[in-house]
């Protein structure tokens, strides 16, 4: 008959972590990091702003009584283009409010409200600005027509809904792998 | 003490711990413990500066701990099938035969437990205190103490007869 303590002294056996690492190469590891993701926060709100100026810049050029197809495809895409940016941004910085030094229970009660929230922006969110960014596409198309050669066209109408099909997938394919994440976690508690 | 000898001490003292509760957790794969506990470390050096002194500093690194591994392989999940059917190769010359054969048994039935009690099960196993324990899970240290009783019942039984 084994005990536990019989267990725990195999356990305590086994030998110890191979120095693969060491202190300076973490920190190093861990100054890029934080240079990173600084980098990215300030890539984010440059798009934004990019975007921004863009579409206060397109109104004031296109004037509104020139609104047509073209103006409101080009609005509608460049709007929810910004409306989705936001969103990352916003999941982006919620994510990064979670600290990993919460106790366990904590760390995933928290991770499950994240995970859940992400669930409304892939199911409710996502589909009505992926509806919307198509709308808009489709609204370019006269436009396209009636300007380009019938090949250019084609090359446009092809590669253009070719993008969304494949852009939808890969959504679907995040919004799964977020559940099962999700799953585990509501698991957990 | 500037943060660098901090980091250092911190390094010395625990990475030997902390390779080991993250190789338990991931079944015995040295190269996923390996990456994860320089994960750990990497978010302890990022998150030192905030370090206020609300629980000692090694119930805080464990808590960095425990949470980073719990979510290692789910955010890499194209990892986690690899995970399962690697079976650690313990070619520990310490070893007997039967408990190199124990040790592996060990491992597949830590795997078999509830995520929960599998942390809990590595933190004992790794000789932290119970209070200590306690505040890294976030539950009393009654409530840890019944849970850990069941568990040394069960995870014993569990390499004596293969099933939890």
């Amino acid at each position: 008959m084994e005990t536990f303590d019989e267990l725990q002294t195999i356990w305590n056996k086994q030998p110890n972590a191979i120095g693969r690492t060491s202190a300076a190469e973490l920190i190093r590891k861990g100054e890029e990091h934080i240079k990173k993701v600084r980098a990215g926060h300030w890539s984010t709100i440059a798009i934004i702003s990019v975007l921004i100026i863009v579409l206060v810049g397109y109104f004031f050029g296109m004037r509104a009584y020139q609104m047509n197809g073209l103006t409101i495809g080009l609005t509608l895409m460049i709007v929810v283009m910004i409306a989705r940016v936001v969103l990352e941004w916003m999941s982006a910085n919620r994510f990064r409010s979670i600290k990993p030094d919460n106790t366990l229970t904590e760390f995933s009660t928290k991770m499950q409200q994240y995970y859940a929230w992400r669930k409304k922006i892939h199911t409710i969110f996502i589909p009505m600005i992926y509806i919307l960014y198509v709308i808009g596409f489709t609204l370019l198309l006269p436009a396209f027509k009636a300007n380009l050669s019938h090949g250019m066209y084609l090359y446009c109408v092809i590669s253009g809904y070719g993008f969304l099909t494949a852009f939808a997938f890969f959504m679907v394919r995040i919004l799964r792998k977020e559940m099962k994440l999700l799953n585990f976690l509501r698991g957990l508690n | 003490m500037d943060k660098k000898e901090r980091f250092n001490e911190l390094f010395d003292k625990h990475y030997a711990k902390v390779f080991r509760l993250c190789k338990g957790y991931f079944n015995g794969n040295e190269a996923l413990a390996s990456d994860s506990a320089q994960e750990v470390f990497i978010k302890i050096w990022e998150s030192l500066d905030s370090f206020r002194g609300e629980s000692s500093i090694s119930t805080w690194m464990y808590r960095i701990s425990v949470n980073t591994c719990l979510l290692y392989l789910r955010k890499q999940s194209t990892k986690k099938e690899k995970v399962t059917d690697d079976f650690p190769s313990i070619a520990a010359e310490q070893y007997s035969f039967e408990e190199e054969e124990k040790l592996q048994k060990m491992y597949g039935c830590i795997q078999k437990l509830e995520e929960k009690d599998k942390m809990i099960t590595l933190m004992m196993l790794e000789g932290i205190g119970y209070q200590e324990i306690s505040e890294v899970v976030g539950i009393t240290e009654e409530a840890l103490r019944v849970r850990i009783h069941r568990i040394k019942k069960n995870l014993t039984q569990c390499v004596q007869h293969g099933n939890l």
